[in-house]
């Protein structure tokens, strides 16, 4: 059980910034391949296929993040997870989620305000 | 800096000699700082660069980063080494010979900078007005020297090496402060806290008394614990080996090799860097020591065995964290194709690719070395000693996988490219090389491997040379495969 929650602990706690370092990545890599290989002027129902793309990443981003902090929490009660240790990992997974929330969404906000390409 | 504030705010500040210094680099570094951010911005770099603005921003970062806290480490660690601890009195003056001198000598020169005096220079013209500056700021170096050469009284008349130290003086929570003679700790202690000495009162008499783990040597040679990365479980006792020479020699040559390659000798840093592998080899061989058939105390009625394989051996983590490393590397090579694919059309000129039957032979040779690693795998289960066969895998795997190499490399030369010819060339040749490369470490690891097979020390229990060879084996094929699919597949996909 210990390590069970432990292991899950160390999931959680990597979580957060896994998922800014692929957010960071699929963006600037669609960004990158609608500029080099012209589709960026595509556009769906009037909106650029960018800022749909940049939208709808950082959508199922902001959701892993919001089902990680979940978790931690709703984890807090249960006796395993109230070794200082596994305690400890919560909280830097909260943490963790919430530095890696201002970072998705400031990347995102220059993908949406800034031109695609220049 | 987020880490300084913490501890001080947590704390209770003491006003000794390495606080004065600490707070010393907090003042100067964060000025050295302040002006990084000025330089930054380009309108004002372009009037500052190479004037004595840059130098007083430098010394600012490098004293308050470098040389104040190293004047902090060097009167808080002193008792440590010393039976005497380093005088406050003398430490004091000292900080503030160094700190109104180093302000004396580099403040002035900023303003210097901004008035166009450059750097680099011993002398100037009398009439450019910057005398009275440069005059001021000779003051406070004379005045820096001072600060130093107070230090160094303080070290002839304090310092005394090579006797018993002088302990915890500072009243210290950290475990550095536990007594210690030529063995470091007597025993291994259990701690709860972040402030041990603080929050466990008996903590340095128990440790001293041999009351925690390995008071002493219960396989009678060199040996320490590992332990559970996270909550520090003990997991085993890990034996070392002794003193040898090989390690001495392994460096010196390492370093020869480097060296030689900066001042561009390559033969001779490619012996050197020969015999540095010789030596990394002959230090490697008393590692994965013969298994004892007993488990040890290791002290509080704990029992742990003296061997273990798989992932709880500390050198299986060693090699994830390798395979980690270079799966960086080999990503960013794969992001390097990718951005000149992309962003470099002009200088990416792909050239046309070998045909398909070069890439299936290689990804072939491959998988049969990966086989041939399996199967040897398989062969080490056994009770008995590996027999002959799994000497003959083992060797059978080298020329295999660097056969895919050879071929790889033909397929790109029978069209005629060349790492010189474009971006895209010189990608390719990487993807090459760095293959190549990885094949020479396996074949050095196979040879290892069927040499300590040899002398019996590789068999179903002793398996963690064999391990960490087939980890790393399992990782350059996927590499291998990785390295043909983008080469080869990727271009034909989307052009």
């Amino acid at each position: 059980m210990a390590a069970q929650s432990l292991r899950l602990s160390t999931f959680l706690f990597a979580g957060g910034l896994f998922t800014w370092a692929i957010h960071f990545t699929v963006l600037y890599g669609f960004n990158a391949l609608a500029c080099g290989r012209r589709f960026s002027e595509v556009s769906l129902a009037g909106v650029s296929i960018v800022v749909i793309a940049t939208l709808a990443i950082t959508f199922l981003a902001v959701l892993l993040l919001a089902c990680i902090v979940i978790i931690a929490f709703a984890k807090m009660n249960s006796p395993a997870y109230r070794a200082p240790t596994i305690a400890f990992l919560r909280y830097v997974s909260i943490g963790g989620a919430g530095l890696s929330f201002v970072a998705i969404v400031f990347s995102a906000t220059a993908g949406l305000m800034l031109p695609a390409c220049l | 800096m987020f880490a300084w504030i913490v501890t001080i705010a947590r704390g209770r500040l003491q006003m000794r000699t390495p606080t004065y210094f600490i707070l010393g680099l907090l003042f100067i570094f964060t000025l050295g700082g302040l002006t990084g951010v000025m330089v930054a911005m380009a309108p004002f770099d372009w009037q500052a660069h190479d004037t004595h603005f840059i130098v007083a921003h430098l010394h600012y970062v490098l004293i308050g980063g470098m040389v104040f806290p190293m004047f902090a480490a060097f009167y808080y660690w002193a008792p440590n080494a010393s039976s005497r601890p380093l005088s406050e009195r003398l430490g004091k003056s000292a900080f503030w010979l160094l700190f109104i001198g180093v302000n004396v000598t580099f403040f002035p020169l900023h303003i210097l900078g901004l008035m166009g005096m450059p750097r680099r220079v011993y002398t100037y013209p009398a009439e450019m007005g910057w005398e009275n500056l440069n005059l001021l700021a000779t003051v406070g170096a004379y005045m820096t020297g001072l600060g130093v050469l107070v230090v160094l009284v303080d070290l002839a008349l304090n310092f005394r090496p090579f006797k018993e130290d002088a302990g915890n003086v500072w009243n210290a929570g950290t475990l550095e402060w536990l007594p210690s003679g030529d063995y470091q700790t007597r025993s291994i202690p259990i701690i709860t806290s972040r402030e041990p000495l603080w929050d466990q009162p008996r903590l340095a008499s128990d440790v001293e008394s041999g009351r925690y783990f390995l008071p002493g040597a219960p396989t009678g040679g060199r040996e320490t614990l590992v332990t559970s990365p996270i909550e520090a479980t003990p997991q085993y006792l890990l034996r070392i080996p002794g003193p040898s020479f090989a390690t001495v020699f392994s460096a010196f040559f390492t370093a020869a090799f480097f060296i030689g390659l900066t001042i561009q000798l390559y033969v001779p840093a490619f012996i050197c860097g020969f015999l540095a592998i010789c030596g990394v080899l002959v230090w490697m061989w008393d590692t994965d020591p013969e298994p004892l058939n007993q488990p040890v105390e290791i002290g509080r009625g704990i029992v742990l065995p003296t061997y273990v394989s798989g992932p709880t051996n500390h050198s299986w983590w060693g090699m994830i964290i390798l395979i980690l490393v270079a799966g960086v590397l080999f990503t960013c090579l794969v992001f390097s194709y990718l951005y000149l694919w992309l962003v470099r059309p002009e200088t990416w000129a792909r050239a046309p690719l070998p045909d398909l039957y070069w890439p299936l032979a290689t990804a072939a040779l491959y998988l049969a070395s990966f086989c041939c690693l399996w199967g040897a795998g398989r062969l080490l289960r056994g009770p008995s000693g590996p027999r002959w066969t799994f000497k003959i895998l083992l060797l059978l795997a080298i020329p295999l996988v660097i056969g895919a190499g050879f071929l790889e490399l033909q397929g790109q030369r029978t069209l005629g490219l060349a790492p010189a010819d474009s971006a895209y060339g010189a990608t390719v040749y990487t993807f090459l090389s760095l293959n190549g490369f990885f094949s020479a470490v396996l074949a050095i690891m196979s040879l290892f491997t069927v040499a300590k097979s040899f002398v019996g020390r590789v068999n179903a229990v002793q398996r963690v040379t064999f391990d960490n060879t087939r980890l790393l084996w399992n990782y350059a094929i996927a590499q291998g495969f990785a390295s043909l699919a983008i080469v080869h597949i990727f271009p034909r996909i989307v052009s």
